[in-house]
Formats: structure tokens, sequence, C-alpha cells
């Protein structure tokens, strides 16, 4: 008898890795977000008792946040494809970057990125002290784009994508220091309270796509 | 390379391709019955352009091929769908819609989805092909993503690679005879012009998840 085949179809995808700059770049970038919280009231948005950055980290955040930038950019280049290109490069793109201070009790509120393309979260220090207890909160979550469509009728009742996994509406991370966490603009996300002694540092990119200026403008 | 990204794909819309071996007697069988049923029914008019659609009791009029091809969904049904508050006893039982199609040249369906079911199925009698493996005859079965427009609001022509693609709006499929396609109800779906110059025949199936915890 055949046996059925599973095709995946229109997945979300959330690209994750150790930044390679992290060991020699961490250190001043938690230097130069520290003195720049010292300096600044910030902003409030998504973040509920953290602090944030306006997003022009790039003009305060020195060499290291631009390598941070840079190799972000990158990734964006290599996971990225235009599907009418014609040669010439026809878009280019532009990072907005701002800094959060969590200290015990923070968190964000769910929310996305209209405007941007790649969205992306740098933990320049996760804020665990080296602890694995899951009682510290402070996890990333993802929110399935069909929610709430596909609960509507039947809560309860699952697609079993194997034995042991079924499909949820959220994906929970747990940060570590040096990561890197990639996802589109659109995908709603939150961050659970960060219930450590410590202070959780991260780095959000927001990776804005523009047409790029056409070839010999002028000045352009 | 000491740093290779993870490249995670979440929140997947499960298509289930399932064929069944060994159809001949049954799909002579299925044909017999919905040819009939078409000479005597003027059909309904749905998200079918053109072509002929039954009343949905296909049950009534062709029970034991019907309950065949039921049998067979609903095993996938139970495969493929876990009841996170079931203790021990099914708190839910599958109840079974069917209904046929039959297409003819320029046939077609327009997008649409089944509310209120659970799964959705289409197990192809006759894709209609001739055995010609020609795309120019048309008729694939178009799957839409759930989350368009948004995902292409920002940059229309830009698409996220996968390693192995691109992550597309559509996805479509050319329909075999003998296949069994499930989906979830949700999932917008429509149905190419078909261009051959025989008949398409298939049947859909919705399953409607019903409470019945005393079942």
């Amino acid at each position: 008898m055949s046996e059925p085949r599973i095709i995946n179809l229109f997945t979300t995808p959330v690209i994750a890795e150790s930044w390679p700059g992290a060991a020699q770049l961490n250190a001043e970038l938690h230097r130069v977000i520290l003195a720049h919280e010292a300096r600044s009231k910030g902003v409030t948005k998504s973040n509920l008792q953290g602090w944030q950055s306006e997003i022009d980290m790039l003009t305060w955040g020195g060499e290291a946040a631009k390598h941070l930038a840079t190799h972000v950019v990158k990734r964006c280049e290599e996971l990225t494809a235009d599907i009418a290109a014609s040669g010439r490069r026809r878009f280019e793109w532009l990072p907005e970057m701002w800094a959060n201070v969590s200290r015990r009790g923070a968190s964000n509120m769910a929310h996305c990125h209209p405007g941007a393309f790649w969205s992306a979260v740098y933990y320049v220090n996760d804020g665990y002290g080296g602890s694995s207890d899951k009682a510290l909160g402070g996890e990333l979550l993802l929110i399935d784009p069909r929610f709430p469509m596909v609960r509507m009728r039947t809560p309860d009742l699952r697609y079993r994508a194997s034995e042991n996994d079924y499909d949820n509406q959220e994906i929970w991370m747990r940060p570590h220091t040096g990561l890197l966490v990639m996802f589109p603009s659109w995908l709603f996300h939150s961050v659970m309270p960060y219930l450590g002694n410590g202070a959780r540092i991260s780095i959000a990119i927001n990776i804005v796509v523009r047409a790029a200026r056409p070839v010999g403008f002028a000045n352009g | 390379m000491a740093n290779k990204p993870t490249f995670n794909e979440f929140f997947e819309t499960p298509l289930i391709v399932d064929r069944i071996d060994d159809n001949e007697a049954l799909n002579s069988d299925l044909r017999a019955r919905i040819v009939a049923r078409r000479s005597e029914r003027p059909g309904l008019a749905r998200s079918n352009q053109q072509g002929w659609h039954s009343d949905t009791d296909m049950i009534q009029w062709a029970e034991d091929s019907s309950r065949v091809l039921i049998e067979r969904i609903m095993g996938l049904a139970g495969r493929y769908t876990v009841d996170l508050g079931a203790r021990g006893t099914p708190r839910y039982r599958w109840v079974p819609e069917l209904w046929a199609n039959v297409s003819g040249f320029g046939a077609s369906n327009q997008y649409h989805t089944h509310p209120g079911a659970y799964w959705s199925a289409v197990y192809y009698v006759d894709d209609g092909y001739l055995g010609s493996p020609d795309p120019a005859l048309g008729g694939e079965i178009v799957f839409e993503d759930p989350r368009v427009p948004t995902l292409l609001m920002e940059a229309p022509d830009l698409r996220i690679r996968t390693g192995k693609g691109y992550i597309e709006p559509t996805y479509q499929l050319r329909p075999e005879s003998g296949n069994l396609l499930m989906f979830p109800s949700w999932l917008r779906h429509a149905v190419n012009p078909y261009l051959g110059q025989g008949e398409r025949i298939s049947i859909a199936v919705n399953l409607t998840a019903i409470w019945d915890p005393a079942n």
C-alpha cells in the first residue's frame, strides 16, 4: 500500500546562529549600550518597563555595531531573492538599529515591524548569568501568522506533524548570549518577562528594503 | 565554516499526498455512478466554473465505493490529527460530506475554502490527461499561502530563499488518477482551467469534526 507523504507548505522562516563577532565585540557593545542608557531616557514602544533606545544606534554604537549590521545585511543578501531581477541590482538594504536593556520584570508586548522586510535580534547578554533555570523567563515568542484562524473551530484539534510534534501557535526560544535571530518583519513576536537579577541586553535591527539608486545618477 | 545558521521553518501548512493502489475497479465504479448521476441531475453552482458539480449526497448514490474513499480519508485524518484534550476515549467524530466534479475543456474552480470542516480532500478518479505529461493541459490544483497578501506587501518581487527554492505565495500540483490529497479546510485553493480533450473526474470530501464525547 502506498504511504502518504507530507508536503510542508508556506513555512515561516526563522534563522538562528551564533554571531561570529560575539567573542571580540560583545564587551564593547555591552559598554556602549549601558553608557548610552545612562544618558538617554529612551523610548516606549513594545517595551514594558525595559529601556529602549532610539533607532539611531548606528550613530553611537561604534565599530562593533557596524560589524553586526554588516553581518545581518550579508545574511539578508543570502536569504532573499529578487525574482524579477534582470541584471542590474534593484534593491538595497537599510538597517535601523536600537538597543534594549531589560532588568527584572521587563517584557515586550506582541508586535511586528511594518515597513521593514527582515527583522533581527542579537543578544549581547542573555541576563541568565550562566543559569539554565527556566524560571528566569525572558523567552522570545514567535506567533503563528495564521492564528487565530487555525484554532477558531476546534481549538483542541491539532495537526499531528509527527509522533511527538503537533501544530502550536507559538514557538518559544530561550536566548543565549551571542545568539542572532532573524525573521520576516510581518511575524508577530513578544518577549516574556525577564525575571533574572542581572540585565538582559539585546540589539534589535529592522532591515528596510529600498529601491537601489540608478547607476550613473549624479551625486546619487 | 564554523558558523552555519540554522534555518528553521515554522508554522507549516500540511498537504498530504496519498495514493490508492490497484484502483481500477474502484475508479470504474465511481466513474459509472458519477456519469449516471450527471445524466439525471443538473448539478450545483459553487466554485465550479463550467464544470458539473454534483449534489453533496454522494454517500447515498455511490455507497460502496464512497465507503472505500471515506475509510481511507478518515484513516489519514486519524493519523494526522491529535485532540489535546482527549483522555483515552475520542471526543470528536468525523462526519464526511462527498460530491463529484466533472470538468470538460475549459472548466475550472475559483479560489475557495471550506468553513466549518477540519480536513478537506480530493480524489482523482480520472485526471483527464489521457497519459499525456503536457503542462498545456492545465487543470492543476493551486493552494494559496494563508499569509497572502501580508508577506508580499512590502516588496512584491522579493522572496525568502529556503535552500530548495523560495517561499512562494502559491503552490500548485498536477493531479494524477488514483491520487488523494488532504489539507486543512481553511486553506484557500483553486483549479486552473482544464484544457484537455477528455474529462477530469474528481471527488471532493469534507470531514467535519463533531463534538461527541459519548461516542
